[in-house]
């Protein structure tokens, strides 16, 4: 029996609001972070109209959830929606609730109580100095990688979806209008909001009708490869935004820049539920369960358990958002009180992204004869795709991976006919095929979300030739709009990392660590060493591709391993500075922080094992290095953890470590 | 005052640029072109930099409205 989407969506709900009022509040804030309204957080006690400035809740929210949500929540569900519905969100929502969640907040929290510092830097208090600049060295490197990553899908995105740009462009001028508004006139915060909204929804609508589109230099153009001019221009381009906006202060651009950003993404989210709401006994048409091991990493049988961490990571849980936390949000919270929204509720939130506007829509959209609908509104039916997969010749052979080219329409529904071929050495034929039905995951990642999310809507207010192209055009600008956020708040979060990694040279060498830490310095390194990245195409696998994908593939694993160990670190803080000793409550925290990195772990081993032995022998080289010095450090940092925790057992309360403590 | 001076200069420069852009956008259905740089491509880029920079010259300081906040929040939390 098919399950009615509103039944999912329901459930989905009542886990969110349950969790958030259960186990956020009465456990977390009040039980065991013991959140005190009176007393000083870091943006009041060090207010230095730069990186601290206390800011509205509402706008912190819309910044923390802006910066944690950058493409993965949407393209991590993407693609497990391989194992079928049913897995992705039972990981989504345990995650969120028992994982994500709670490293998000005791992150933020632990931060705030140690005057705005990383959680890179709190783990010194807990687990020695050591530590602390092993964890530095290892979180600024990921973040030079997410940088380059995100520099270089920025600028593919302007480059493929040039109202992207246009948005960009208009967005940013207009974040400086609502900042001087909000702040400098007297304009009531209401009628600032009525009057940015009205400006957003115009840009947007602007933007979907004008792209904005550049030859890029010349010059610059990469022979042999494709747009290679403009993909560099953008890069420089957004290089030279990405440094600015990461040293201006923050009431200037990234708070106003997110109070927007966050009606635009609840407007995302909303309209998903509502739409989930309105959708009531539409079937989900996709399969609860598809296998336990479908083929994704490398086309190899991908197991769900352990590499679904490294599949799913922003929507259920993610290392990277500790650095947020910890890093610009912890800087700008004014109430100990406003954490919880802040860091417990954009984490869930996110998490409502991926199983309501992700994988929820895709299951719908699966396979049903609707579908056509909106293919062809969007100019997709006629559209051709290749597949690869076996096919039998005339001789009665069979090749097993041939090319086979067919419409979008034809891959969703299935078909029998003629069908342009091509085989492996070259050859290209005509002749008949047998391609079975994909439905919806025909279509790459990215368009399974935005065709999805374009269904969903349009079937709820049953119009999918214009409602559903407009949701679908509108899930892919909130998509852009989670990538360009990432971007600037990342090279800010670089900068503090190397500002932290070098604070050791303060009292030996003011002149020299006031250069060092110099802003402008710090900001200009990472995004020098992050466009480097990102810049030059390499080849790999035969493939033009920017250089940063030789270790990409390892990103998962160091971020989801950062996770891991952020946890442990947040729960050694509870255990050891809170002297929270119950253990109830050290167990809720515990116990999920080891399951993590007992999965992240493995599943680090076993990509080792299956998948990197499959990656042309540049990532061989790139990534294989990447994961093999990040299992080295996991089993270090793990050491000093056991440690911390020994002695925080030793101690007696009297001699607990300080910093933060009740 | 120099730079306040250089801020208004550059947001009403970058006000100017995007105004005409961005028309010639809603007339053209484009904004620039694949094939060569054009007037307005370069003005949304030059603008978009410039509105940026500009206002944060001109007024330069923090808004005494989050200053003002700040001193509250201190006298109660102490």
């Amino acid at each position: 029996m098919a399950v009615p989407a509103i039944a999912v969506a329901a459930i989905v709900l009542a886990v969110y609001a349950a969790a958030y009022t259960l186990y956020g509040r009465r456990i977390l804030e009040r039980r065991i972070v013991r959140a005190d309204p009176s007393r000083q957080t870091p943006a009041i006690a060090k207010f230095d109209g730069v990186d601290y400035v206390p800011a509205n809740k509402y706008v912190l929210f819309g910044h923390h959830f802006a910066s944690i949500a950058g493409a993965g929540p949407i393209v991590g569900p993407a693609i497990a929606m391989a194992y079928g519905w049913g897995l992705p969100l039972l990981w989504v929502l345990f995650g969120n609730v028992f994982i994500g969640a709670v490293h998000d907040y005791l992150a933020l929290m632990a931060s705030v109580r140690h005057g705005g510092l990383s959680i890179m830097s709190v783990s010194e208090n807990v687990m020695g100095r050591k530590a602390k600049y092993i964890f530095l060295i290892y979180v600024y490197a990921a973040l030079l990688l997410v940088l380059a990553a995100f520099f270089s899908v920025n600028a593919i995105l302007f480059v493929k979806n040039p109202s992207a740009a246009t948005k960009a462009m208009l967005y940013m001028p207009i974040a400086v209008l609502v900042g001087f508004l909000l702040y400098r006139t007297r304009l009531s915060p209401a009628a600032t909001t009525i009057l940015a909204i009205l400006v957003l929804v115009g840009a947007i609508a602007y933007s979907i009708k004008v792209p904005f589109v550049i030859p890029g230099v010349q010059a610059l153009a990469t022979e042999g490869v494709a747009g290679s001019a403009q993909y560099h221009t953008w890069l420089l381009l957004l290089a030279a935004y990405a440094w600015l906006a990461s040293v201006l202060p923050v009431w200037y651009l990234l708070q106003p820049r997110d109070y927007l950003n966050a009606y635009l993404l609840w407007s995302f989210v909303g309209l998903a539920i509502l739409s989930a709401l309105l959708a009531g006994a539409e079937p989900l048409t996709g399969p609860i369960y598809t296998s336990f091991a479908p083929p994704i990493f490398a086309g190899q049988p991908t197991p769900f358990w352990p590499a679904i961490a490294l599949i799913i990571a922003c929507g259920s849980l993610s290392g990277f958002h500790s650095i947020v936390a910890s890093g610009t949000t912890s800087k700008q919270l004014a109430n100990e009180l406003d954490a919880l929204l802040v860091g417990y509720g954009a984490m869930l939130t996110e998490g409502a992204v991926s199983s309501m506007a992700v994988i929820l829509p895709i299951a719908l959209a699966w396979f049903t004869p609707n579908f056509a609908v909106l293919m062809s509104a969007m100019g997709l039916t006629d559209k051709p795709v290749t597949l690869t997969m076996p096919v039998t010749l005339p001789d009665g052979t069979t090749v097993e991976k041939a090319k086979v080219v067919v419409t979008y329409y034809q891959a969703y529904y299935g078909y029998q006919g003629p069908a342009k071929v091509i085989l492996p050495d070259g050859r290209e034929l005509q002749l008949n095929v047998n391609v079975p039905a994909k439905g919806i995951m025909v279509f790459d990642k990215v368009q399974r979300f935005v065709l999805g999310y374009g269904y969903m809507v349009g079937t709820a207010f049953r119009d999918l030739a214009t409602v559903g192209v407009v949701a679908a055009k509108f899930a892919a600008i909130a998509l852009a709009t989670f990538i360009l956020t990432t971007l600037d708040s990342a090279t800010r979060l670089a900068r503090f990392a190397w500002q932290e990694m070098f604070d050791w040279l303060e009292s030996r060498s003011p002149g020299a660590y006031r250069v060092i830490a110099n802003p402008y310095v710090g900001s200009a390194i990472a995004v020098a060493i992050g466009a480097a990245m990102a810049y030059p195409y390499v080849t790999i696998g035969g493939k033009h591709l920017p250089a940063y994908n030789v270790i990409w593939p390892a990103f998962a694993g160091t971020n989801q391993l950062l996770a891991a160990l952020a946890l442990l670190t947040s729960a050694l803080w509870v255990y050891a500075v809170l002297k929270v000793r119950e253990a109830k409550y050290n167990l809720l925290i515990q116990v999920p922080a080891w399951f993590l990195w007992v999965t992240v772990t493995t599943g680090l081993l076993w990509w080792t094992a299956v998948v990197l032995p499959r990656l042309p022998t540049v990532q061989k080289i790139g990534a294989g290095t990447l994961v093999l010095i990040s299992i080295a450090i996991d089993f270090l940092l793990i050491a000093l953890y056991v440690t911390g925790l020994r002695r925080a057992r030793a101690a007696r309360p009297a001699e607990a470590v300080t910093g933060g403590g009740s | 005052m120099a730079l306040r001076a250089v801020g208004a200069v550059l947001t009403v420069v970058g006000l100017l640029l995007f105004a005409y852009a961005f028309a010639v956008g809603a007339q053209k259905g484009v904004i620039g072109s694949e094939k060569q740089w054009t007037g307005d491509a370069v003005a949304v880029l030059a603008g978009w930099f410039l509105l940026m920079i500009g206002p944060a010259l001109y007024f330069g300081k923090t808004p005494s409205s989050i200053v003002q906040a700040v001193g509250e929040a201190r006298e109660e939390t102490g």
